[in-house]
């Protein structure tokens, strides 16, 4: 039996920094690391022009908001995908790596692959997921969605509520730019969407929009590995989660972004569920079923680390301290803080205060200009900002502090907001990788495979295989000759197409295609 | 099979860092582990923190994408 296919898009952040300090523009940035791309990797370009399909299978290109992005190849085993989002970092970083050469007055290139953006912007970009599946698009909705949002509890990035002026972490900052539970519609950034595009002949393809880059290679496999076997679950008919549903998918997934106790439970049709009791349906359901050849062969792997990680969370999420991106975070920054005399547990006075001292500021005088804490609290400060901090002293009193500490606070912010930036910085600069190196992480995953083979060859089945080798074999070719997609390569020079619409081809069989109306606009119809 | 079952607990062992069904290890070992992770944190934020990290996310901000 063949099992669906799988893969991810990864989306980076690029910025610069001319020799005098001063920020090089992302898009000049990224148009240059496109045209490095083209200069040095061996690849077809995309039908789109904005990229490059290459000879491991994945696809390079630059994404909207100026995003460098891979995409890895379809692969069947989700610890294939991890190893191939490890070469997609690989790539990328080794395409900034020149980009002082093409025309750009960057001397310093950072690169990164968090999700959101911390300078106020209130921007985000995605890391995709896409796994195959025969259901309707309808049922595979409605039974994943409780899987999606409880999964944040081991899948979760770690960061901050970029929209609140305090400290909120969240076990999934992606959580904050959610608009819905579901939609119909691709272009809205729901938990689920039911929009369908295939890509590919006899399946359809979830494509997912909620997940979040990931530093740890536990958590990736995690990620990847329980959303294929759940949709592999619902799409033999298991319905895993039956009764488990929270009432509201969209709120539930906000309650569980914040709770790094991973205890708070949400209303379902049956009762309550957390997180974690959601994830051990899935989990016992998928258990039943191995060895009875409906599932695929690792699927008995993953289970054992799926148990495990749902037993240290809900023993103690301290246990994962080292494994998981959120835990890992969650201790870095809570020691971060307590060296500058702040307990982040206790923040939430100063959450629910400065929302509202924001709102005044911006109805008083002062308007909507930028206001510095010193101004605020100034006896000269306009009346109906006196006034809201002479009526909030006692709250605070209550709670432990007091306006003196508001100063320490904000700087404390900023200095999170960078250090979460910083964190998955694709270099040895960045400060998961040093950690990394330090050998006091626990979050590799022994099986993964050679990663650097993984930068130039493709998965070892399905139509990727097919594709990866053409391009390989193609690439030194005129390169406006061919134009790629993922589920086919056009000669537009020899008119003749390879058909890659089966995701389980394995031959390259090409074939022509005639002298009908324009050739390029029949074989690309977009 | 005995061999494959015990290299895929083992190996799953690994990848959670914990030795049995959610033990996690003892509370010692688990507070040492914690010690180095953070020193080493305090070390890698020492090389790379600016001194104005207002500055460097205004310098480092991006557009929205997918």
């Amino acid at each position: 039996m063949s099992f669906p296919l799988m893969g991810v898009e990864t989306e980076y952040a690029i910025s610069g920094f001319d020799a005098a300090g001063n920020a090089v523009g992302s898009g000049a940035l990224a148009e240059a690391m496109l045209r490095t791309a083209f200069r040095r990797l061996r690849g077809i370009p995309a039908h789109h022009g904005r990229g490059l399909f290459l000879e491991n299978g994945g696809m390079f290109y630059i994404d909207s908001g100026a995003h460098p992005e891979f995409c890895t190849p379809e692969c069947d085993d989700p610890l294939d995908v991890v190893r191939y989002i490890r070469a997609g970092e690989r790539i990328v970083r080794g395409l900034a790596q020149e980009l002082r050469g093409e025309g750009t007055s960057a001397r310093r290139v950072f690169l990164t692959k968090g999700n959101v953006d911390y300078s106020g912007s209130k921007n985000t970009w995605g890391c995709h997921e896409s796994y195959g599946y025969r259901c309707r698009p309808v049922l595979m909705a409605e039974q994943i969605a409780p899987h999606l949002v409880s999964r944040i509890v081991f899948t979760g990035a770690g960061g901050f509520d970029p929209h609140s002026p305090g400290i909120v972490f969240s076990l999934s900052p992606r959580v904050y730019f959610l608009e819905r539970g579901s939609s119909e519609s691709g272009r809205s950034r729901a938990i689920v969407h039911r929009k369908n595009e295939p890509l590919s002949a006899g399946f359809n393809r979830l494509h997912l929009v909620c997940g979040e880059s990931l530093s740890s290679d536990l958590a990736a496999w995690l990620k990847v590995g329980t959303t294929a076997l759940v949709v592999a679950m619902i799409d033999r008919g298991l319905a895993p989660a039956a009764g488990a549903a929270p009432n509201s998918p969209y709120r539930a997934m906000k309650a569980f972004a914040k709770d790094p106790t991973c205890r708070v439970s949400v209303p379902t049709s049956s009762g309550r569920e957390t997180a974690i009791s959601i994830q051990r349906r899935y989990l016992e359901t998928a258990e039943a079923h191995l060895g009875d050849g409906i599932l695929p062969p690792w699927a008995g792997d993953l289970c054992v680390a799926w148990r495990r990680v749902l037993n240290d969370l809900e023993a103690d999420p301290a246990r994962l301290s080292a494994s998981l991106d959120w835990t890992i975070k969650r201790s870095l920054y809570e020691h971060r803080a307590r060296e500058a005399g702040i307990d982040l547990q206790s923040t939430s006075v100063w959450n629910a205060v400065l929302p509202r001292l924001m709102d005044t500021v911006r109805r008083s005088p002062f308007g909507g200009r930028r206001v510095l804490v010193e101004e605020v609290l100034a006896p000269n400060a306009p009346e109906p900002v006196q006034d809201f901090v002479k009526r909030t002293t006692p709250l605070l009193r209550r709670n432990g502090t007091s306006w003196e500490e508001l100063r320490p606070l904000v700087d404390l912010r900023k200095q999170l907001f960078e250090i979460e930036t910083r964190f998955p910085e694709l270099s040895d600069e960045g400060i998961f990788a040093a950690l990394d190196r330090a050998g006091v992480l626990r979050h590799r995953v022994p099986d993964l495979g050679d990663v650097d083979r993984a930068v130039h060859e493709p998965p070892e089945r399905g139509r990727a295989r097919v594709r990866g080798r053409e391009v390989r074999r193609l690439a030194g070719e005129p390169r406006n000759g061919y134009l790629c997609d993922w589920d086919r390569i056009a000669d537009i020079r020899g008119k003749r197409m390879l058909d890659l619409s089966d995701p389980y081809a394995e031959r390259a069989e090409w074939k022509p295609v005639g002298d009908r109306p324009p050739l390029r606009e029949r074989l690309f119809p977009f | 099979m005995e061999t494959r079952e015990k290299r895929r607990e083992e190996a799953a062992a690994i990848r959670t860092g914990t030795p049995g069904d959610g033990g996690g290890g003892d509370l010692g070992s688990l507070r040492e582990a914690g010690a180095h992770l953070l020193r080493a944190g305090d070390e890698a934020i020492r090389k790379v923190l600016s001194m104005d990290s207002e500055k460097f996310l205004e310098a480092t901000r991006q557009e929205g994408g997918e």
